[in-house]
């Protein structure tokens, strides 16, 4: 058992994929690394797991340095979004393979292969080849075999990204109540916010360059994001990014939008926080379930008219994107409404959920760096 | 323009002992210039029916109509119908442009009118940036636009989606769903979307036809798919997360009727209307189903307790995993709900929402 430790590891072929990336995971922590596709995650994970090597920095499972360490001597398990199975071999065998090679006895075997595959439900698939199963399936098939391998930190690849949204919904909640997956340093990749706000005891968002933008809690890193860039990847809808200039009028600051007559409030312990933004240029992001009618908000709050341009009932919200001030605005609603497009709406903002941004750096204006 | 409508079709591949039965009975109207999807899970029969609808696929027995004229037994050239499909096949050594107008060259359309005509499509697709790129140096997205102008710049009289959206990413999606919708509102086309993704379904179309093991289960626009599934299946595959069910059986306390969970302290409140229709039957099992978003923090008529096992925090929203007995069930809440592991909470519902299945047929009885 042990703490994985990244310190400032690089990787790059033309350009730098991995840059500086530094971080820890204790032992029995789910780390979870969210970012677009193609930003480098999947780099990460082979690092880690010994297929790729790094140029500089240092890998450490507990005490042991495994930086130049062969994939078989680190002593981690990896599920690969491809999956990867012996499509000569049945579900058990692919399963059992890493408790083959470890030698254990055949009863153990069985025993292990069945107790993994219940709770993964693929119990009745177990003499059936990958060639015989569905996508979802395989993918299960090949989280069985990571999760049987008992290795000392586990780098899971968008393990349930192909699935069903049920079956997902399913596998986090598996993921909660898998203990084994609790002992150890687990690094979890995957590209879904929501699936990483579920699962993480902590996430790191990766951005462009190679870095971790910001590691933190999901409350944390939803409600209090450090850079526009993960107030834009975590959410959905997207998070409304207005731009905006500072302007004042009878000693009450405003944000108000470069295009357009749209503006906000701003609160003293706010605009406190402003005295930094530089030439007046700043960057509100505002999330669409702090935009609502103001006939299902609390009173008391900011309300301006706004005319509905698409309305859409989604499951569990109704998402309306409208014209307020001369700028496009999302926001939510009760599922149960309907709205035409034209229709006028009066709207409520949350304005104390404003979240603002350095109009360069990106960099929020209200959080610590 | 074109309403389509589909009677009695039938589609069974193979023969004797080892025929497969694809689609059973399907009757199905879509109105001209409506907007349909077409639902299910993969297998469904879905897939078949749009093949039947374009042409690809011969029917077996029934008939398909666009507007007054049969086309059942025509060839797909013939039909006036267009379709786009999930992969992209587009030609990567033309330019946007010229595989935009390919369909019309093809019909011999000159060219003035064709480079007229792509424009206005790349215009409604708001793709004009890009006219004079080739293909690979486009995104998915991109891609994926000019593929559905390539099937409307043919100006069909009906217009078929099949899974056009299940490669591109949730944030690409998003924007997808709502460009459809506009290019929808501005074309007034006769538009067939068919998915498995009920979100999507959901979002885009005016009515779903939501199809299962060959059969139409139902065929209604959100609310009723919602509110009034015309079976447990529908219940259980529209909405997210999926509905509630308990075994339950009706109980009488105080002169009302109400649905006893098995294993459980929970016992269902009903409406009047769902007591009357208890009362002319005979059954002393019943499948309740109450959706995730229906379990409420806010008071309302209906309580229930329960003890949490997981709260599941997504951002907008949070997911509750909870208990009572041997039931176990999610209830959708506020992202600030800060129920712990293990802690005993009071919920609430409204006797509207509870719905009865019945326990053998699993229709949906109130």
């Amino acid at each position: 058992m042990a703490r994985l430790v990244v310190e400032g590891l690089c990787k790059g072929w033309d350009f730098p994929v991995i840059d500086e990336l530094s971080f820890e995971v204790e032992e029995g922590e789910f780390f979870v690394v969210v970012g677009p596709s193609g930003i480098g995650k999947t780099t990460l994970l082979r690092l880690i797991a010994g297929l790729e090597t790094a140029q500089r920095g240092r890998i450490l499972l507990g005490e042991r340095d495994v930086t130049r360490l062969p994939p078989y001597r680190r002593r981690v398990a990896m599920t690969f979004e491809s999956y990867a199975l012996y499509p000569h071999l049945t579900v058990f065998e692919n399963i059992a393979s890493p408790l083959r090679a470890r030698k254990l006895e055949r009863g153990a075997i069985e025993e292990r292969v069945k107790a993994v595959t219940k709770l993964l439900r693929i119990d009745h698939l177990l003499q059936r080849r990958p060639g015989e199963v569905s996508g979802g399936q395989k993918q299960r098939t090949a989280l069985g075999r990571t999760l049987v391998a008992d290795p000392e930190a586990f780098l899971l690849d968008e393990p349930i990204s192909h699935l069903d949204a049920k079956i997902r919904h399913e596998l986090r909640m598996q993921f909660h109540r898998l203990e084994d997956l609790r002992k150890v340093a687990t690094v979890y990749v995957t590209h879904d916010y929501a699936e990483a706000l579920s699962l993480g005891d902590r996430i790191g968002v990766m951005g462009n360059g190679g870095r971790l933008v910001q590691v933190g809690s999901a409350r944390e890193l939803f409600e209090r994001p450090k850079a526009l860039f993960v107030a834009e990847h975590l959410g959905q809808p997207t998070i409304n990014v207005i731009h905006s200039n500072l302007v004042e009028e009878d000693g009450q600051l405003f944000a108000r939008a470069e295009a357009g007559s749209f503006r906000l409030p701003l609160s003293e312990a706010q605009a406190r926080r402003l005295k930094d933004a530089r030439d007046g240029r700043i960057v509100v992001g505002l999330r669409p379930q702090h935009v609502r009618p103001a006939d299902e908000a609390e009173p008391g709050g900011l309300e301006m008219e706004a005319r509905i341009d698409i309305f859409e009932a989604l499951g569990s919200s109704g998402i309306m994107i409208t014209r307020a001030g001369g700028i496009q605005l999302t926001g939510l609603t009760h599922p149960e409404r309907h709205f035409e497009p034209g229709q006028p709406v009066r709207l409520a903002i949350a304005n104390e959920a404003l979240h603002l941004f350095d109009a360069n750096s990106g960099l929020s204006l209200l959080e610590e760096p | 323009m074109a309403r389509v409508s589909l009677r009695k079709v039938n589609k069974i591949y193979g023969h004797g002992n080892r025929a497969v039965h694809a689609v059973q009975d399907l009757d199905l109207d879509v109105e001209d210039g409506e907007f349909v999807a077409l639902l299910g899970p993969s297998g469904c029969g879905k897939t078949s029916t749009l093949r039947m609808i374009v042409g690809l696929e011969s029917v077996t027995s029934g008939a398909i109509h666009f507007g007054d004229s049969e086309v059942t037994t025509l060839e797909p050239q013939q039909r006036n119908v267009a379709m786009a499909f999930e992969t992209y096949a587009l030609y990567p050594n033309f330019t946007i442009e010229e595989n935009l107008a390919f369909p019309l060259e093809v019909r011999g359309i000159p060219p003035e009118e064709r480079k007229k005509r792509a424009r206005e499509v790349a215009e409604l697709l708001q793709i004009t940036s890009i006219l004079g790129e080739k293909p690979p140096a486009l995104s998915g997205g991109q891609q994926q636009r000019v593929s559905l102008g390539r099937a409307l710049i043919r100006e069909p009289a009906v217009f078929i989606l099949d899974e056009v959206m299940s490669h591109l990413d949730a944030h690409l999606k998003f924007q997808m769903l709502f460009d459809l919708k506009r290019l929808h509102r501005d074309l007034k086309r006769t538009m067939i979307y068919v998915t498995h993704d009920q979100v999507e379904a959901l979002a885009l179309a005016d009515r779903i036809a939501v199809m299962s093991n060959a059969r139409l289960q139902q065929v209604g626009d959100r609310a009723t798919l919602y509110n009034r599934p015309a079976n447990a299946f529908v219940a259980d595959f529209i909405g997210e997360p999926p509905t509630n069910f308990f075994s339950a059986q009706p109980v009488e306390r105080e002169g009302s009727l109400a649905m006893q969970v098995a294993d459980s302290e929970i016992r269902f409140r009903l409406t009047d209307e769902a007591q009357a229709a208890l009362k002319s039957r005979s059954a002393d099992r019943y499948i309740v189903g109450l959706r995730p978003q229906n379990i409420l923090m806010r008071p309302a008529a209906g309580t229930l307790q329960a003890t949490v096992t997981i709260n599941e925090y997504l951002g907008e929203r949070s997911i509750l995993t909870i208990e009572n007995g041997s039931a176990r069930f999610l209830a959708l809440v506020p992202p600030d709900t800060k129920a712990g592991q293990a802690e005993s909470i009071t919920l609430h519902y409204d006797p509207a929402h509870v719905m009865i299945f019945d326990a053998a047929t699993e229709e949906l009885i109130a």
